[in-house]
């Protein structure tokens, strides 16, 4: 097949909001896959990466979240991106495989040869382009990404054995309780169209068995195993699990950063992840500025360019500023997300935090964190609408939407 | 006659509740908190009640819908674009409130429940000849709050003092105004408080009356208040109209059951218990000081105290939940899982016990 003929359609799976309880406070006003990472939705990141791929044709975006939320996002980055971003919405949670069959029409209607599957929740390089020579060069039906971490925190993930010649992956398995490998699943898939074929296989399968277990008593008593429906099909325990050691799956492994965005705190590592990559990928987003005639920066800083910085502030490092926040005279921000529309008053300092929308932070006042991105207070959190008053300090704390600070915070969660 | 209820903002510290509805729609007793008030006024022939509101309205307006048809009542929301405080709302809502009649028009905050006197009010502000009449309750810790310093016999206000240091009065504002329209000359549109602002200076014209609130008050925008005030609540129901409690040998003190809910064998349900429609308290349940909103169900052997169990979640068998828990909408605890104070959001599922008061988001 020549490469005229290859045409390539991505699909990214974003979830649903029942889903993403760890993800609260700020899932309570925006939809997670739409929280800015780097002054990016997290969605954008692995549509951008879709982009890079040759003779990518369409891009969906699959969850239960309701189609109004993606309405003007996918719009927008179609036309900014020019390439044909859809949302398909699911009826109920299918599992990722399933989900993935559900809408097989629609992802076959290209044609394609070869379909890459992300999850939405993952931050990573996305090295699309090389992985996808890699999956052509082994010739099965899938490639899983794969990258090494510590054996310690393997367990956390789906652990893949891989062939280290051939790469074939030769055995997986979902969060074992003993080590059984430090190579993990990154959620970042390629495959051909006979994916489809393998989770219509299970389904029959699980038919079959159904049909079975009616007829056999003693097993319908043992429920060692909670029944799943028939059509909730998980790709990894169903299809690469059972796939492993036939010569159908194969590994590639990245060498770059890889983070599963599950809370606010690990968002805010994900976001200075993203800036530091933008010095190499686009570095034009990056803002400079020695506090002559605009803020001095220092290190990896997004600014949105509707927001407003009084040069005599001091942003930086691993900041990002979103669209028309107002930065006022004197203010020191270090490792933080200020949202939309926020507004921060004179010599204000914000260390560790994420500043919800539309909030504003007083003069003189302190938001900051000890800055342990996995702890549950590590990174302080303000919903939306927050108003902490002037001199107030707020520490390794959480606030929710609208609320108003006027005494000093430690280590509390404040609903 | 017309209405002004005072609803405010996003009813934050009513949280985790307030994150599934507005706080005037949230359940107490078996009942939105706003329909408890709009009935009572309804009662005294006001035709008119406008809700003054400090957020959208479109989450409230099917609900209103409902209760207007229902109640033969109208209701309007006013929406502030700012803050208004306690008296700027009443000039937002001018042109409704003042409709030519002359009649004087009531004012309430949304947070209190109490017997709702509205008669004996009108009554006496009729006779009094005064500009305005207040609500007042005898409290044990006047210092916490505003104190007004009246005359106990001509019932004539003489001032106010916020949270004095030395004792000068029990009474404190119950929240609950008779006001003539000529009060709202006296307000702006902006920011005011009515106790800070309007009232002290009605107080010195010599024009500002208030009248003691038989039976229970209570402010209950927070959960603590929340379950103080269904006891309260229940034992004037007891006084009042016994027939809507619940009577039988699992029943202990007093208990609200919905007609639809249901209750197994074996179980001691109160005293001070509220029991939401499409319920199911499943065999050998024991409850008491707790609210069970809508659609809950509660499974065999579980134990409940001084809680509030949001709408649609579930109980496991062998649960224990005590100590000020709140459960949000549709949460779901394992079974025989204990919780000391959890404060849950909704859609969660609590799998593991909680042994001191926390916050699971």
């Amino acid at each position: 097949m020549g490469s005229s003929e290859e045409r390539v359609v991505a699909v990214i799976m974003v979830g649903g909001p029942t889903k993403g309880t760890r993800f609260r406070p700020l899932s309570l006003n925006v939809p997670k896959p739409l929280f800015p990472l780097g002054g990016q939705p997290m969605v954008q990141h692995p549509i951008v990466a879709c982009k890079s791929i040759p003779n990518l044709v369409q891009i969906y975006l699959i969850g239960f979240h309701e189609e109004r939320e993606f309405a003007l996002y996918v719009s927008a980055i179609s036309n900014e991106l020019r390439v044909p971003v859809r949302y398909l919405k699911e009826d109920k949670p299918h599992g990722s495989a399933g989900g993935l069959y559900s809408f097989r029409d629609y992802i076959m209607e290209d044609d394609p040869s070869h379909i890459v599957l992300l999850n939405c929740d993952v931050c990573s390089s996305f090295p699309l382009p090389d992985m996808l020579e890699a999956h052509k060069r082994y010739g099965g039906m899938g490639t899983v990404l794969v990258i090494k971490v510590s054996a310690e925190s393997a367990n956390q993930f789906g652990e893949l054995v891989a062939d280290p010649v051939t790469n074939e992956l030769l055995h997986y398995t979902e969060k074992p309780e003993t080590f059984v490998s430090d190579r993990i699943n990154c959620g970042v898939y390629i495959f051909t169209p006979d994916i489809f074929t393998a989770i219509q296989g299970v389904f029959t399968e699980r038919k079959d068995r159904a049909n079975l277990r009616r007829m056999n008593s003693f097993e319908a008593l043992q429920s060692a195993t909670k029944a799943l429906p028939v059509d909730y099909v998980r790709l990894d325990q169903d299809i690469l699990s059972p796939l492993a050691g036939k010569k159908k799956l194969y590994t590639y492994e990245t060498l770059d950063f890889w983070e599963q965005i599950k809370t606010p705190g690990i968002s805010l590592k994900c976001s200075s992840l993203y800036l530091a990559q933008y010095r190499y990928t686009s570095p034009h987003l990056l803002a400079s500025g020695d506090g002559t005639k605009t803020a001095t920066i220092i290190g990896d800083v997004y600014i949105h360019p509707s927001a407003k910085v009084h040069p005599s502030a001091k942003i930086g490092p691993n900041v990002s500023i979103s669209a028309n926040a107002r930065i006022g005279a004197g203010v020191r921000l270090i490792s933080c997300i200020i949202l939309d529309d926020v507004e921060i008053k004179e010599n204000a300092v914000v260390i560790h935090a994420i500043v919800g929308w539309k909030s504003s932070i007083g003069k003189w006042s302190r938001v900051q964190a000890e800055g342990d991105y996995n702890a549950k207070l590590g990174i302080t959190i303000l919903g939306e609408a927050v108003a902490v008053e002037d001199e107030v300090v707020v520490v390794n704390s959480i606030v929710l939407p609208n609320k108003t600070l006027n005494v000093s915070v430690h280590e509390e969660i404040i609903l | 006659m017309k209405a002004l209820i005072l609803v405010g903002g996003f009813g934050t510290r009513l949280r985790p509740l307030t994150l599934s509805f507005p706080k005037p729609l949230v359940d107490f007793a078996n009942k939105p908190m706003i329909l408890h008030q709009i009935e009572a006024l309804k009662a005294v022939g006001v035709t008119e009640v406008i809700l003054a509101i400090n957020y959208r309205p479109e989450v409230m307006l099917n609900f209103l819908k409902e209760f207007e048809d229902k109640l033969g009542i109208k209701i309007t929301c006013s929406q502030e674009t700012e803050p208004l405080g306690t008296a700027g709302p009443l000039a937002l809502a001018r042109d409704k409130l003042a409709d030519g009649s002359g009649e004087p028009f009531f004012v309430l905050n949304s947070d209190v429940i109490s017997e709702y006197p509205f008669a004996e009010l009108i009554q006496l502000h009729k006779s009094n000849g005064g500009e305005a009449t207040i609500m007042v309750t005898k409290v044990d810790e006047p210092s916490k709050y505003g104190v007004v310093v009246m005359n106990e016999e001509s019932g004539k206000v003489d001032r106010f003092v916020e949270k004095p240091k030395i004792f000068v009065g029990n009474k404190i504002n119950a929240g609950i105004y008779l006001l003539n329209p000529s009060v709202l000359d006296r307000i702006e549109l902006r920011p005011t408080s009515i106790e800070k602002e309007v009232f002290p200076k009605i107080a010195a014209d010599k024009k500002l009356h208030a009248m003691v609130l038989p039976g229970f008050w209570m402010d209950v925008g927070q959960p603590k208040d929340y379950i103080t005030g269904l006891r309260l609540y229940l034992d004037s129901l007891r006084k009042k109209e016994p027939s809507k409690l619940a009577a039988g040998p699992h029943i202990v003190g007093n208990v609200l059951v919905h007609e639809n809910a249901v209750i197994g064998e074996g179980c001691l349900i109160g005293p001070d218990v509220a029991i939401g429609p499409g319920c199911v308290i499943e065999s050998g349940v024991r409850l008491s000081r707790c609210t069970v909103m809508r659609g809950v169900r509660i499974k065999k052997h579980a134990c409940i105290s001084s809680s509030i169990i949001g709408w649609h979640s579930t109980v496991g068998q062998w649960a224990r939940i005590e100590n000020m828990t709140i459960l949000g909408e549709d949460v779901h605890v394992s079974d025989e899982v204990y919780s000391n104070g959890g404060v849950v959001l909704p859609h969660k599922e609590i799998k593991s016990s909680i042994l001191k008061p926390e916050i699971v988001m």
